[in-house]
């Protein structure tokens, strides 16, 4: 008896682990509507609450469309958003200083969301991060670290 | 008369040393020299490092510089459509509103704003630089950026005032004396005067408390 629950016990915890790593290390899909159609979804921070009460894997652009700072970011977001035909949302700044004001400092910036989470985002004040922002290659670069893309 | 002359001479030295006292209390620490933060924030827009969003407090009110943001209070572009807020809506104490739009040709907007402010601008930016349309186009740039003094800039993100920045360098400012320090929108210091107001649901803005300088087209003379 004592045997056989010791073997239990490890059996399970290899399996916690498993578990633990395959969250952590694989990249993820995001919800099949996103995929095939590229598609700008502008929403609002009840729509954003409610994406992410639902566990939605998703991703958001943020901006803020007053001034011409956003310009060049967008530019690059839109030509790999056409390429892979996906969707996006985007959200203004403004919307979001409540919610995420203790991640997105500034715009333009980026977040990938897993299942209702903030798994990475882009920031404007981070050399690392320059690449990303500049080209479609290496915005490319940095979502494909995260998110699988479907071939159509 | 002895003692007269005496008692003036005392006087005189006395408020010397007083005024001499004040000058020395008063006499302003310079600024650090303009430098670039990290991100694209630094490479893109100039954003400086030292005095920016989160430090500008330290710098306001001071007499031998001059604050200047870029920003229209109502922006033409097509906002509206993409549920953006086109009104100035808040500023920081000591600065003056002088839009950008006006004073350049601003191009590069994401497609589903359109063009922003079509109208009639100062200058127009071509291949060799910047093209003054009016005589008094120059005079107007040297007016509210004088070159004896510090430029501190700003906009909504950061985007306008690089612009700006850029502009001035070009046209011989001092880049030791033009700072590009960020956006409204992430200040969250001491200072903001909030223009946009929601009261019971309902939006008004306090433009009155902004000081802004509009350019009446007619009143200049255009260039040949």
């Amino acid at each position: 008896m004592k045997k056989k629950l010791l073997i239990t016990g490890v059996l399970l915890t290899i399996i916690s682990y498993l578990i633990l790593i395959s969250n952590v290390e694989t990249k993820f899909y995001l919800e099949e509507k996103y995929y095939n159609e590229d598609k700008v979804i502008k929403i609002n921070i009840k729509q954003l609450d409610e994406l992410i009460n639902n566990k939605e894997s998703f991703a958001l652009a943020i901006y803020q469309d007053l001034c011409a700072t956003s310009a060049d970011f967008e530019a690059v977001v839109s030509e790999f958003r056409e390429e892979q035909k996906l969707t996006f949302y985007e959200i203004q700044f403004s919307e979001i200083q409540k919610q995420l004001s203790d991640k997105i400092k500034h715009y333009p910036s980026f977040v990938v969301f897993r299942k209702g989470e903030v798994i990475d985002y882009l920031e404007p004040d981070q050399n690392e991060d320059i690449i990303y922002y500049q080209t479609s290659s290496g915005f490319s670069q940095w979502f494909q670290s995260y998110i699988n893309l479907r071939k159509s | 008369m002895k003692k007269g002359i005496k008692l003036i001479m005392i006087i005189i030295i006395i408020v010397s040393i007083v005024i001499a006292f004040n000058m020395k209390g008063n006499k302003l620490k310079p600024l650090p020299k303009p430098e670039v933060t990290e991100g694209i924030r630094g490479i893109n827009f100039g954003i400086d490092k030292n005095i920016n969003e989160e430090t500008i407090d330290n710098y306001l009110n001071r007499s031998d510089t001059v604050y200047r943001d870029m920003r229209m209070l109502i922006d033409e572009g097509d906002y509206e459509s993409i549920g953006g807020d086109s009104y100035l809506s808040g500023i920081i104490t000591g600065f003056e509103a002088v839009p950008f739009p006006l004073i350049l040709n601003v191009t590069g907007l994401p497609e589903e704003v359109g063009n922003t402010y079509q109208g009639k601008t100062l200058f127009t930016a071509n291949e060799d630089g910047y093209t003054a349309n009016y005589k008094e186009s120059m005079e107007f740039l040297e007016y509210y950026f004088p070159k004896d003094k510090n430029i501190l800039l700003m906009c909504g993100g950061g985007g306008y005032s690089g612009m700006m920045k850029e502009m001035l360098i070009n046209l011989g400012w001092d880049k030791d004396k033009i700072y590009n320090t960020g956006g409204h929108w992430f200040y969250k210091g001491d200072n903001n005067i909030i223009i946009k107001k929601t009261i019971n649901n309902k939006v008004s803005y306090d433009f009155w408390k902004v000081s802004y300088h509009d350019i009446n087209f007619d009143t200049l003379n255009k260039v040949d």
